[in-house]
C-alpha cells in the first residue's frame, strides 16, 4: 500500500514530463489558458455589454448604423454594409469595435468573450456529468461483475444503438420544466444547466466502457486480491486501491470529451435548441455568422471570427487532450477505444 | 459461421425490440405532442377524434398497435404531414440519404486510408502534414461551417455547382464532401495509428531483416493489420452516413432522412420518430454484421476460429 503511494507521485512526475515535452499539447494549453484568463478578466464588461444594441447611449461620435434599421428600403440596406459595423468601425470607441458589430450593433468582442465562457462552461459541465455517470456506471459493472455487469453493459449497448440527437432533444424537453421550476424561474441559467446535462447524459457511454475495462483489469492485480483476502469490501477496494489508479486514464479520456461537447453544443445551436438568445456561445455565434453571410450582405467578420475562435479552441483542446492521454495513459484506453 | 450469423440476427432483433420500447417510452413520456403545435390549430373535437383514432389516450394499446404494424413493415401515419404515411416518407427520403452517405463513406476510405497510411510510413513530410491538418479540420470545424463555406465559394462565387437541391449528378459533390469530412478525419487518424503500431511489430522487423522490399512489407504485411480498426469503425459510420445528416440536408436543401429525424424528435411525432430510429438501428446492426463478416474473411486468426 505504502509502495503504491510512494510510486504514484513519481509516476505523475514522469507524466508531467512527457506532457511538457509534447509541443502541441503545451502550445494548446498556453492558448487555452490565455483565452480563459482574457475572457475571465473581460467578464464584467462583456456581461454588461453583450446585449446592448446600437450602443447609442455610450457613443459620442454619431453612430451610423441607421442603414440597417427596418425603416430603410431593403435593397439599400443589403447593398452596402455600414462601415460603422465593420471591424475597427466606430459604433463604439476602443476595444469594443475591434472585431466589428453584428446587425444589431452589438459588439462582437464582448459577445465572443462571453460566448467563450458560456461554451467552456457548458462543455465542462457536460464533461463532469459524463464523468460522474460513466465512472459510477462502469465501476459498478466492473466491480460486481457477473449478471449485474452483463445487464449494465447491455443497457450501454442499447443506448449506443440510439442516435444521440434523439436523446439530447428528448432529454432537453423532459428536463426543461422541472429544472426551470427548481431554479426559481431563472430561465437563462436553467437553460445552460439543461444543455450541459443533456449533452453530458449522452457522452457517458464510452466513459462507462473505459472505466469498466480498467476496473476489470485492476481486479486481478495482486494488491487488490491481497486486500480482498484480508476481508475488504468492494467499496473499500474501489476507494482505496482502484480510484488512485483510475484517475490518470479517466482524466485523459475526459479531456477529450470537452471538445466533443463543445462541438455538440455548436450543433444544437445550429438546430436552434442550444444556448438561447440573447446569450451567446461560440457555436451560437458561428451559426448566426452562417446566416449573416450570403451573396447580398457580406458580414464576413461575423462568420470568420467566431468560427476561427471555435476552431482554435477545439484544436487546442484536442492537443491538450491527446497530450494528457499520451502522458497519463500510454496504452490502456487507446486499445479499448479502437 | 451460419450459427454465428443466426445468433447475431436473434441478438439484433432483441436489440431492435429494446430500441423500440425505449424510443416509445421516451417520446410518450416527454411533454407535448404533435396535436398541440400552434401551426395545426386543431378544433377540440378534431383533436379528440385523432386521439381516439390512434389510441393516444391508451399508451399500452398504442404501443401494441404500432408494434403489430411495424412487424408487417407498416410504420403507420405521421402527424406532421397529414397526407403522408411514414412508409411513403421513408421510401422517398431513404434512397437519397443512402446514396449521399455511400458516396461520402467511399470518399472517406479513398482519401483517408492512403493519407493515414502514407503519413505513418513517411513520418514527417507533406503527406503527414496534410493528413494531420485534414484530420484536425474534420474534428475542429462544425459541419455547418464547412458546408456553408463550400456553398459560398463553389456555388455563389465560382458558380460551378448548383446552390442546392437534388436530382442531377451536379448536386452530389458539395454535400458529399461536406458529409465526408468528419469521416475522412477519423479514418485518417485510425489508419495512421494502426499503421504506426503495425510497423513497430516484430514480424515487420523480421520481414525487413530477411530482405523483402520495403514496399511489399508495408502494404502486404503491415497494412492488412492496420486496416482492421478502420473496418470496425466503418460499420456504424456507414449506417450513420446513410441515414442522413440534418446539417448537410439543411445547408444544401437535400430531401434526405436526417431532417425528418430531427423534426420528428422536436415535434414529438411518435410514428415518424420510431420509424426513423428503427431504420437507423437496423442499419447499425446490419452493417456491424457485414463488417464482422468481412473481418472473418480478412483476418486469418478469425477464419480458423469460425471454421
Amino acid at each position: 500500500m505504502s509502495d503504491a503511494a510512494a510510486t504514484s507521485p513519481s509516476a505523475s512526475m514522469t507524466g508531467w514530463g512527457r506532457f511538457r515535452r509534447n509541443r502541441q499539447a503545451c502550445l494548446g494549453g498556453a492558448f487555452l489558458l490565455a483565452m480563459a484568463i482574457a475572457s475571465g478578466v473581460a467578464l464584467p464588461w462583456s456581461l454588461a455589454w453583450f446585449d446592448v444594441e446600437n450602443l447609442a447611449t455610450g457613443v459620442r461620435h454619431a453612430p451610423s448604423v441607421k442603414s440597417v434599421t427596418p425603416e430603410e428600403p431593403l435593397d439599400r440596406a443589403v447593398g452596402n454594409v455600414p462601415t460603422a459595423l465593420k471591424p475597427l468601425g466606430s459604433v463604439m470607441r476602443g476595444a469594443a469595435s475591434w472585431l466589428g458589430h453584428d446587425e444589431l450593433g452589438r459588439s462582437l468582442v464582448f459577445r465572443l468573450a462571453l460566448g467563450l465562457i458560456v461554451s467552456l462552461a457548458v462543455a465542462a459541465g457536460a464533461t463532469a456529468t459524463a464523468l460522474i455517470l460513466g465512472t459510477l456506471w462502469g465501476a459498478t459493472a466492473g466491480l460486481l461483475g457477473g449478471r449485474t455487469d452483463l445487464l449494465l453493459m447491455r443497457v450501454v449497448d442499447v443506448l449506443y444503438g440510439l442516435p444521440y440527437i434523439l436523446m439530447v432533444i428528448l432529454m432537453k424537453v423532459a428536463l426543461t420544466r422541472p429544472l426551470t421550476a427548481a431554479l426559481g424561474g431563472r430561465t437563462r441559467y436553467a437553460d445552460l444547466v439543461i444543455l450541459f446535462l443533456a449533452i453530458g447524459s449522452v457522452s457517458w457511454l464510452t466513459m462507462a466502457r473505459v472505466v469498466r475495462g480498467l476496473v476489470m483489469s485492476l481486479r486481478h492485480e495482486g494488491f487488490v486480491e491481497a486486500s480482498r483476502a484480508m476481508g475488504a469490501g468492494p467499496v473499500w477496494i474501489f476507494r482505496r486501491h482502484m480510484l488512485p489508479n483510475l484517475v490518470g486514464p479517466v482524466a485523459a479520456y475526459a479531456s477529450l470529451v470537452v471538445p466533443q461537447a463543445m462541438l455538440q453544443e455548436a450543433f444544437l445551436s445550429f438546430l436552434g435548441i442550444g444556448v438561447q438568445p440573447p446569450l451567446p456561445s461560440l457555436g451560437r455565434l458561428a451559426a448566426d455568422g452562417v446566416q449573416a453571410i450570403n451573396p447580398f450582405v457580406g458580414f464576413w467578420w461575423l462568420l470568420v471570427f467566431p468560427c476561427g475562435l471555435l476552431a482554435l479552441m477545439l484544436v487546442a483542446l484536442n492537443g491538450v487532450g491527446e497530450g494528457l492521454r499520451e502522458a497519463l495513459d500510454p496504452r490502456s484506453t487507446r486499445k479499448m477505444l479502437a | 459461421m451460419m450459427r454465428m450469423i443466426a445468433r447475431r440476427l436473434v441478438l439484433g432483433a432483441a436489440t431492435l425490440a429494446c430500441v423500440y420500447a425505449l424510443t416509445f417510452l421516451m417520446v410518450v413520456s416527454a411533454p407535448g405532442n404533435p396535436l398541440q403545435t400552434s401551426e395545426r390549430n386543431l378544433a377540440p373535437e378534431v383533436a379528440a377524434a385523432l386521439r381516439a383514432r390512434y389510441d393516444m389516450d391508451h399508451n399500452g394499446r398504442y404501443f401494441v398497435q404500432l408494434l403489430l404494424g411495424i412487424l408487417r413493415l407498416d410504420f403507420g401515419p405521421t402527424f406532421q404531414y397529414p397526407d403522408w404515411t411514414c412508409n411513403q416518407i421513408l421510401a422517398q427520403s431513404l434512397p437519397v440519404s443512402a446514396m449521399l452517405g455511400l458516396v461520402a463513406i467511399l470518399l472517406a476510405v479513398v482519401v483517408g486510408v492512403p493519407l493515414g497510411a502514407m503519413s505513418a510510413v513517411r513520418g514527417r513530410g507533406w503527406a503527414s502534414g496534410l493528413g494531420l491538418s485534414l484530420a484536425l479540420a474534420g474534428v475542429c470545424v462544425p459541419t455547418f461551417v464547412t458546408g456553408s463555406c463550400l456553398l459560398l465559394v463553389f456555388a455563389v462565387f465560382l458558380r460551378v455547382a448548383p446552390v442546392g437541391g437534388w436530382g442531377t449528378l451536379a448536386h452530389l459533390p458539395l454535400p458529399a464532401v461536406t458529409l465526408a469530412l468528419p469521416f475522412v478525419a477519423y479514418v485518417t487518424r485510425l489508419t495512421r495509428a494502426g499503421m504506426t503500431e503495425a510497423l513497430s511489430q516484430d514480424y515487420i522487423r523480421t520481414a525487413l531483416a530477411k530482405g523483402l522490399p520495403r514496399r511489399q512489407v508495408v502494404w502486404k504485411h503491415a497494412f492488412p493489420v492496420a486496416f482492421l480498426p478502420v473496418l470496425t469503425y466503418l460499420g456504424p459510420a456507414t449506417a450513420q452516413a446513410m441515414t442522413g445528416s440534418f446539417v448537410v440536408e439543411k445547408v444544401f436543401s437535400v430531401p434526405g432522412m436526417g431532417q425528418h429525424f430531427v423534426n420528428a424528435a422536436l415535434n414529438r411525432d411518435p410514428g415518424l420518430l420510431i420509424a426513423t430510429v428503427l431504420v437507423f438501428s437496423a442499419m447499425v446492426i446490419a452493417f456491424n454484421l457485414i463488417v464482422d463478416g468481412v473481418h472473418v474473411c480478412v483476418d486469418p486468426r478469425l477464419r480458423s476460429r469460425a471454421a
